[in-house]
């Protein structure tokens, strides 16, 4: 199983780490609530969420589109606060914006004014990296979602495709330890999707990043995580935690015509509300 | 990785021949020109050429305007009132868009008196400005501006305000100080918006320049329009109006073009 | 930011953050209040101490000049002057605008023919053309009148035109086939479709209008807010001119407070 082209040692390694019973906890949240108020009424986008992600994980949110997962996701990055409840990083309240983290947004936040160079860059000039190695990375991490030769490109000169690719490229350029991604392929057509999924599942068997991912495709859950949380929309909650054992690396590409893939993915069918979507924006 | 096979927009998409002369539509409208013109050299003759002027009237007026070069004269007032009034309107609303973005009560509590101004005619204000500072291109440099000014000042100050929230954000999450987010996020932001301010403001310039001239001056493309119907000369009101229809249609593509030429994103653009 | 868990919680800092809410923009209001009266204050100070008020007037002679026009009617009379050939001009213009509109989407070739001479009119500052309205129509209102309805056709004619077309043409084709005839498919489909859009060309052309009747009474009327502008400016009166700012500020307020609570009401009807 090495056409994923990751190098089988390390891959065992990090299998090794994971299933160690003392895993450190790297985020968590204990009965976390948040409420907001809509001209009127009361919108209950979360409702007393308790989760730990340990360090290492990846760990999948899957739920129809709504407002918890995303809120959940920013209350992880220090972005936004909550109603009750706890948000903890490493043991400590997390307080805010929190810097150790990488965050793919699913709005657009790159800047219009920078190329693709410059734009990844960014984060490396914010941290202080010197010339040479913000030149060596940014060419490394282009040419690892496939946008190598976009260099001077601006933004608006790209696809929403290439774009999503582009913000990929800059959370990961600090090499943060935790990524939290927001449906970050959706935008993709299927193919590409999958080559992303690739590139995904080998940097995080690579580093060991630890990975909260936040997906309404159950696809994407299955083939990617080591857990997937189902959740409800409105009032966002916890409906149930599914682990996914299936060995690593993964075939991304042919694994759903695995019969053992097919049974996680119909067990996560039945989960999922089938109420439809959330109404509105957060 | 499929990187290469994607089209980049709109650059390959508009060498792909999305272009295509629509010769027929073209043929039409200048078709439709011609009509225009029999129908205006029609109306001239039915209701007498005190109220209209003939197409050749007005071209020969024109072509001796512009043989004497005595058009060059009120063209250069008015370009000088514009350019003046738009740097110094310019400067003046950017720094105090700029200043008040920083301080957003400052501004709520200021904004309707600004807004009171901005609501008055132009027409208005001229003869007023016109008291103060006289009859010659200061007044009208000063109604550009103060038009100029509002413009570039709403644009500045939404520009310093309103830097998308999510940008701000993300530079956040990478660990950027408050001077990094002013820096790298809120300047740029702003100068994109004073951009287009000053890009939007200088039709009004036009505007206010011949509004200005109209209700008094010594020169310029509104004074020609005056002088013309105080002296019941039709020939030249429709010669000048003209004038000012070409001008103010050559504006935009000149903005356009002046705006390319420029290296103002290759400027924002870079790294340092 | 945790705060106390459960329901109480989050109610508590809900009422909170809307009591903060509106203790803030009372503070503003009353920042308004302050600053308008330092700046008359200011402003009066200056013309009894060191400014000539034959150059900066003062709120006291404004405010005098203000109740003298009140008493000898000026006031009015003027004021509805520019308000009537304003209002028929600018409501002529509104319709006139939509019929165009309607026309341009049901002759496409022609409209297209047409564009690049409406648009080299559009661009041409319409207030240009008041010398020539009051050549052909005279110093009376129908010049005026004349002026404010040309401009109000393009604005309107321009948004009714996006508001039609932005209309799904599939809807249009399922409603043809329905069997509408073309005044069913205006009124029932076009129209409503289009309204707000419409309504919105009219915010826009209000302002502009408003400017244009007021611009052509300065540069040739014997009546109207603009031609007591010019009057004053002709004798050197500048308490005269801001004197009729003032009430150009008042009227123009209520103008826009009349059309944004039309729009209200037709969106609450919707």
């Amino acid at each position: 199983m090495d056409d994923a082209g990751v190098d089988p040692m390390s891959a065992v390694a990090a299998e090794a780490r994971r299933d160690a019973a003392s895993l450190p906890t790297l985020l968590s949240v204990r009965a976390l609530s948040k409420v907001f108020v809509r001209g009127e009424r009361e919108v209950v986008a979360l409702d007393r969420v308790s989760l730990d992600v340990a360090d290492g994980e990846f760990v999948a949110l899957l739920g129809p589109s709504g407002c918890g997962k995303s809120t959940l996701l920013n209350i992880m990055a220090g972005l936004a606060d909550f109603t009750s409840g706890e948000a903890l990083y490493r043991g400590q309240a997390i307080r805010g914006a929190n810097t150790r983290v990488g965050y793919v947004t699913q709005s657009d936040t790159l800047l219009p004014w920078r190329t693709c160079q410059g734009n990844l860059e960014l984060p490396l000039e914010i941290r202080g990296a010197s010339k040479e190695e913000r030149r060596e990375r940014t060419a490394r991490y282009l040419s690892m979602v496939g946008l190598a030769g976009s260099e001077s490109h601006y933004p608006g000169e790209l696809s929403g495709g290439m774009r999503k690719r582009l913000l990929l490229a800059r959370s990961l350029i600090y090499d943060p330890e935790c990524l939290l991604m927001d449906e970050p392929f959706g935008a993709l057509d299927a193919q590409l999707r999958l080559s992303m999924h690739e590139v995904l599942q080998r940097i995080w068997m690579e580093t060991g990043k630890t990975i909260v991912f936040v997906t309404h495709d159950i696809d994407e859950a299955v083939s990617l995580a080591d857990r997937v949380v189902v959740m409800s929309a409105r009032p966002g909650r916890i409906k149930t935690i599914e682990r996914i054992d299936l060995p690593r690396p993964r075939d991304v590409y042919r694994g759903r015509y695995d019969p053992a893939v097919v049974a996680y993915q119909t067990r996560l069918f039945d989960a999922l509300d089938k109420t439809g979507e959330a109404d509105g924006p957060c | 990785m499929t990187g290469e096979s994607e089209v980049l927009l709109p650059r390959v998409a508009a060498a792909a021949g999305g272009a295509q002369r629509d010769w027929r539509g073209i043929g039409w409208r200048l078709a439709a020109g011609v009509i225009l013109l029999g129908l205006w050299q029609a109306a001239a003759v039915a209701v007498g050429t005190i109220y209209v002027a003939t197409p050749v009237q007005v071209a020969v007026r024109l072509v001796d305007w512009f043989a004497s070069g005595m058009i060059f004269i009120h063209l250069a007032a008015t370009a000088q009132q514009m350019v003046i009034g738009i740097l110094i309107g310019t400067s003046l609303g950017v720094v105090a868009g700029l200043l008040l973005g920083r301080l957003p009560t400052v501004a709520a509590i200021v904004e309707p008196y600004l807004y009171m101004i901005y609501s008055l005619p132009k027409a208005a204000m001229a003869p007023l400005f016109i008291l103060w500072f006289g009859i010659g291109l200061t007044s009208k440099i000063v109604l550009v501006c103060v038009v100029v000014f509002f413009l570039t000042f709403y644009n500045a100050y939404r520009g310093a305000r309103e830097t998308d929230r999510q940008l701000i954000d993300a530079v956040r999450i990478m660990g950027g100080s408050r001077r990094d987010l002013f820096v790298k996020v809120i300047a740029p932001s702003a100068v994109m918006w004073v951009i287009a301010g000053v890009r939007l403001s200088v039709p009004y310039a036009l505007i206010a320049s011949v509004i200005g001239e109209m209700i008094a001056a010594k020169a310029g493309l509104g004074f020609l329009i005056m002088r013309a119907s105080q002296q019941f000369d039709t020939v030249g009101i429709f010669a000048a109006l003209t004038i000012l229809m070409l001008v103010s249609v050559a504006l935009e593509p000149l903005i356009t073009l002046v705006e390319r030429r420029s290296a103002v994103w290759t400027t924002l653009g870079s790294t340092r | 930011m945790a705060l106390a868990s459960g329901a109480e919680g989050s109610e508590g800092a809900i009422r909170a953050a809307a009591v903060a809410g509106r203790r803030r923009s009372e503070a503003i209001w009353l920042g308004r209040l302050l600053f308008g009266a330092f700046l008359l204050a200011v402003w009066q100070v200056a013309a009894d101490r060191w400014a000539d008020p034959f150059w900066t007037s003062s709120p006291a002679l404004i405010a005098d000049r203000l109740v003298v026009w009140l008493a000898d009617g000026q006031i009015f009379r003027h004021t509805a002057a520019t308000l009537s050939s304003f209002l028929t001009g600018f409501f002529g213009g509104a319709v006139t605008g939509v019929m165009l509109a309607v026309a341009a989407l049901r002759l496409p070739r022609l409209f297209d023919a047409l564009q690049p001479y409406i648009s080299a009119i559009y661009s041409l500052p319409k207030v240009a053309l008041a010398p020539l309205f009051i050549l052909w129509f005279g110093i009376g209102l129908e010049s005026k009148i004349a002026l404010v309805w040309f401009i109000t056709i393009f604005v309107v004619f321009w948004n009714g035109l996006a508001g039609l077309r932005s209309i799904n043409r599939e809807l249009v084709n399922s409603v043809r086939v329905m069997g509408a005839s073309q005044w069913q498919l205006f009124t029932k489909i076009e129209l409503p479709g289009s309204v707000s859009w419409v309504l919105t060309g009219m915010k826009i052309a209000m302002p502009l209008a408003l400017h244009g009747a007021i611009a052509a009474e300065i540069f040739g009327s014997n009546r109207g807010l603009g031609y007591l502008i010019a009057y004053s400016g002709g004798d050197l009166d500048t308490t005269g001119i801001m004197t009729v700012l003032v009430v150009l500020i008042v009227v123009t307020a209520i103008l826009s407070a009349g059309l944004n609570g039309l729009q209200r009401a037709f969106d609450r009807w919707r």
